[in-house]
């Protein structure tokens, strides 16, 4: 009776662990798009995933300083979630092979991003969605294809 | 790429745990005066899949959900019973994700207590074949709702509700009974109001138990649709469940006894898409 408690509390113990999970996601990752390379901006806008409420208008463009820029335009809105991150990704379904941008500044209102801070090898053709991701749950919350 | 979206978390937890035993326990029936029932247990949920929003499921990070409960009825009157779900030891864990690309993503984990209940239920109609009673159970927030290393696991709701609730029971021939409920959860802080119900049909023959339940929350769509302080997947939760249970008197007296059970979702939305397992040994006061 004393061992079938111990090895039950064994069992428990080890399924309660923090395990990682590893995903493949080398046959997932889009090419990069071919696109008409110009100065202009492409421009995309948020839809939500699921139930979540992601709108607005976001737009990737190079600046002055030849830097890759991201920017929500004030009509931006977001659900609020825990660990709210912006991404770069080929796929509106998850952020595997995208760039990660940084925390969400605000929920609401006008944000910009530098791409070229964080990669400076990147140019405006590398990804073609912004992704609002909430990395702890690994969700994404919505996104805008740029075109 | 795998199909993300939507996670965890707790409160189909929470819900099973409150609807679960009630019926075994007494259903429409109150203890009598000095009598009582207590069921310690475990209960795990772990998988890595979600009920999104819609009502689909999608991948996400293997999550773990781990409830250790001690559940009491006890006979303040013959008509009025106290009521109490009290998880004593709340442990979520959050697998970190390692994709091929080199995106790595923390795992995490949360040990707190758990939110606890308390209520009483009155017997409107009892000695009759077929009796009523009505709950009033009261959900506290001693749980942590901010947990784990990113601050973002829970192991409570943040939340006091108040479930009012009439059951309905009747007893067949053959060892068989057949139980039915309906409630109403007000939830506090932004959280959308709930419509609870269910069913259950009981075998008892000699020692052995069998149950088959059956579980529903609507949700209201009344409370904020997210909030920080409610946690990102605890409101607008949604499922209408299916639970095997199975218990065993392990004494003459059916004082003592075990009982175990496995619930899974027809449908659901804003919960873990995976089944519950639970087993614990309970003990009957009875005079």
């Amino acid at each position: 009776m004393k061992k079938q408690g111990f090895f039950y509390v064994l069992i428990l113990f080890l399924s309660s662990c923090v395990g990682t999970d590893f995903i493949d996601d080398s046959d997932m990752i889009p090419e990069p798009m071919e696109r008409e390379v110009t100065k202009e901006k492409y421009i995309g806008q948020f839809s939500g995933k699921g139930s979540y409420s992601v709108s607005g208008d976001v737009s990737i463009y190079e600046n002055e300083s030849n830097e890759i820029i991201v920017e929500f335009a004030e009509n931006f809105s977001a659900s609020t979630g825990p660990g709210l991150y912006v991404y770069l990704s080929n796929s509106n379904n998850g952020v595997a092979g995208g760039v990660e941008l940084g925390k969400l500044e605000s929920n609401t209102g006008g944000q910009l991003y530098n791409v070229s801070l964080i990669d400076n090898t990147l140019s405006l053709e590398s990804y073609n969605h912004v992704i609002v991701h909430c990395k702890p749950f690994n969700v994404v919350f919505g996104y805008a294809e740029l075109n | 790429m795998q199909s993300l979206i939507s996670t965890l978390k707790k409160v189909i937890v929470f819900s099973l745990i409150v609807t679960s035993f009630h019926s075994f326990a007494g259903g429409g029936w109150t203890q009598k005066k000095g009598e009582g029932f207590f069921f310690f247990h475990e209960r795990i949920l772990r998988g890595n899949k979600f009920f999104i929003g819609d009502g689909s499921i999608a991948s996400i990070a293997t999550t773990g959900v781990y409830f250790t409960t001690m559940y009491g009825e006890y006979g303040i009157t013959n008509r009025l019973t106290a009521l109490t779900t009290a998880p004593l030891f709340v442990r979520i864990t959050k697998n970190a994700v390692n994709y091929s690309s080199g995106l790595y993503i923390d795992g995490d984990q949360l040990n707190s207590i758990g939110d606890i209940d308390l209520g009483l239920k009155y017997g409107i109609i009892q000695n009759k074949p077929i009796v009523a009673s009505i709950s009033l159970l009261t959900g506290w927030a001693t749980a942590n709702s901010a947990g784990g290393e990113s601050r973002l696991l829970q192991a409570g709701d943040g939340e006091n509700n108040q479930l009012l609730q009439l059951d309905i029971s009747g007893g067949l021939n053959n060892g068989m009974y057949l139980s039915s409920y309906f409630g109403f959860n007000n939830r506090t802080r932004g959280f959308s109001d709930e419509w609870r119900y269910g069913g259950e049909v009981g075998y008892a023959k000699k020692k052995l138990l069998l149950m088959i339940k059956l579980m529903g929350v609507a949700s209201l769509y009344n409370g904020k649709t997210s909030g920080l302080e409610g946690g990102l997947f605890s409101n607008n939760v949604e499922y209408f469940s299916l639970g095997l249970e199975g218990g065993y008197y392990l004494n003459e007296q059916k004082s003592v006894g075990v009982l175990g059970g496995i619930h899974g979702a027809f449908f659901a939305k804003n919960v873990l898409a995976v089944p519950s397992f639970h087993a614990g040994i309970f003990y009957q006061i009875k005079k």
